[in-house]
């Protein structure tokens, strides 16, 4: 495909640009008083938040859906739309994997968007029949859900899930042929893995686990990673001073939640220089980022509103806008 | 009977309006594509667009005029066809090569910029003059071999 083939969709996400949220527009948020006064910010800049129950989610469920709208009617291929759903669609294997073994009802944990059809996956788990998920995704479900029956353990099973999500998340940002897509799925690829480690030596899990939770996929030394996460996490954060990942090693030692917004951030910072690009997928891939990362920043606002959360703590959790 | 001569100045014209017109449909094709972008969102910005989709359009009509100018020199729109020797009719076909090749590379290329000049308006509404004014800066490489083709096939004086 053509750069020029996106020409209709680059000027429909640069129009659609204009309404993401300002930074003006996120002090308002934390400075309102009560939750009805943020949520009244929001729709003047034109979200639904008319749901009685569950606003907060009526409100992100709806921009999500939006967004999903936006980029199904812009794009020529849809095809083409599943390297940014690929983390939605495993993660919304896992929480469909995790409810059958529980019986729970899985909708309320599934992520959006998605291309799945949720019912079908659903169905594909009670049924212990994989094949309308086609190709990789079966794959991983299958050995996923053997897993988990053979070994009762749901860790295993997130463990097949988490790297088969990772390996076909770098191999479509590959196909894609966009650069910046390829860049950020390497960068999201090397942080899980940091974060795999690191939780695993937090819970001082042998090498033999580690080596297997981890994608291999990520341009951080294998050896190097697990063997450092094994002795403990001090020596994960020193060897991971020594590599390009310094930075989130320093956020990782502050907390977790420090991590994911700098990941999050870092990505944002790439995706900016979309900004500068007319032709090609680059917007399209940037636009769903830029507005995957404002929900964020707008659910840990409203829910810190709702929980009467100081507005010093909510501003460690705002992520870096696109705009 | 066409000879020569003749074959070669209704080549040139042909090439005139196929390159330079193939150039304009690929520019305001491109063009089109992005204003029907920004029109989903915000129909309200039609005018606006509609002269930067305008703009690659103008180098298939240069080649529009040289290719009618060469054929009424030549006497093929007058119904009495000329005698052209070769050498003739090879000057036609030079004299409109400039606006064939200049107009068809330039077209595709000021759709281009009219392109990613919506898709500034989409971001920027206010910033439409300079999303044409540097659509307009093509249009000049397109004029200057209008221009060429225009006085070559002018000067030129057939018996």
């Amino acid at each position: 495909m053509k750069d020029t083939d996106y020409a209709y969709a680059v000027a429909r996400i640069r129009a659609n640009e204009r309404y993401l949220l300002s930074k003006n527009d996120i002090e308002r948020l934390i400075s309102s008083k009560k939750l009805s006064e943020a949520l009244g910010v929001l729709k003047e800049r034109g979200w639904s938040t008319d749901g009685e129950k569950g606003e907060i989610e009526n409100a992100i469920r709806g921009q999500q859906k939006a967004l999903w709208t936006l980029l199904c009617e812009c794009v020529p291929d849809r095809r083409q739309l599943s390297v940014l759903c690929v983390q939605n669609d495993f993660f919304n294997l896992k929480a469909a994997l995790k409810c059958m073994i529980t019986g729970k009802d899985a909708q309320p944990f599934f992520a959006y968007p998605t291309t799945l059809d949720l019912e079908n996956l659903v169905s594909a788990f009670k049924s212990h029949n994989f094949e309308a998920l086609g190709g990789d995704m079966r794959a991983a479900a299958e050995s996923a859900y053997n897993t988990a029956c053979r070994t009762e353990n749901g860790q295993s099973a997130d463990i097949i899930i988490d790297k088969a999500a990772l390996k076909i998340f770098l191999s479509l940002s590959r196909e894609s042929g966009c650069e910046l897509l390829q860049s950020a799925a390497k960068y999201i690829t090397a942080c899980a893995d940091i974060k795999i480690a690191y939780r695993a030596s937090k819970a001082q899990k042998g090498l033999s686990f580690i080596q297997s939770a981890l994608s291999g996929e990520s341009d951080i030394d294998f050896e190097g990673l697990s063997r450092s996460a094994a002795k403990g996490t001090a020596a994960l954060l020193e060897f991971l001073q020594k590599t390009p990942y310094s930075k989130e090693s320093e956020l990782l030692s502050k907390s977790s939640a420090a991590f994911e917004k700098g990941v999050d951030d870092a990505v944002t910072e790439l995706m900016k220089k979309a900004k500068y690009v007319f032709f090609g997928f680059e917007p399209v891939a940037a636009y769903y980022y830029a507005k995957t990362a404002e929900l964020k920043t707008v659910r840990a606002v409203l829910c810190a509103k709702q929980a009467n959360i100081g507005e010093e703590s909510i501003r460690e959790r705002v992520r870096t806008l696109y705009v | 009977m066409i000879n020569l001569g003749l074959a070669l100045a209704i080549l040139g014209a042909a090439l005139a309006v196929i390159l330079a017109g193939c150039g304009s449909a690929k520019g305001v094709g491109l063009a089109g594509q992005a204003a029907a972008g920004l029109l989903s969102e915000d129909p309200s910005m039609f005018g606006k667009v509609l002269i930067l989709q305008l703009l690659p359009g103008t180098q298939g009509l240069y080649g529009f005029l040289i290719a009618i100018l060469v054929l009424v020199n030549v006497g093929v729109l007058g119904g009495a066809p000329k005698d052209l020797s070769w050498q003739q009719g090879m000057y036609y076909l030079v004299a409109c090569l400039p606006i064939a090749f200049a107009g068809l590379i330039s077209a595709i290329h000021q759709g281009k910029v009219a392109s990613a000049g919506v898709s500034l308006i989409a971001k920027k509404p206010d910033q439409v003059g300079k999303a044409i004014t540097m659509a307009s800066l093509v249009e000049f490489y397109a004029i200057l071999p209008f221009l060429i083709s225009l006085l070559a096939v002018l000067s030129v004086s057939v018996g």
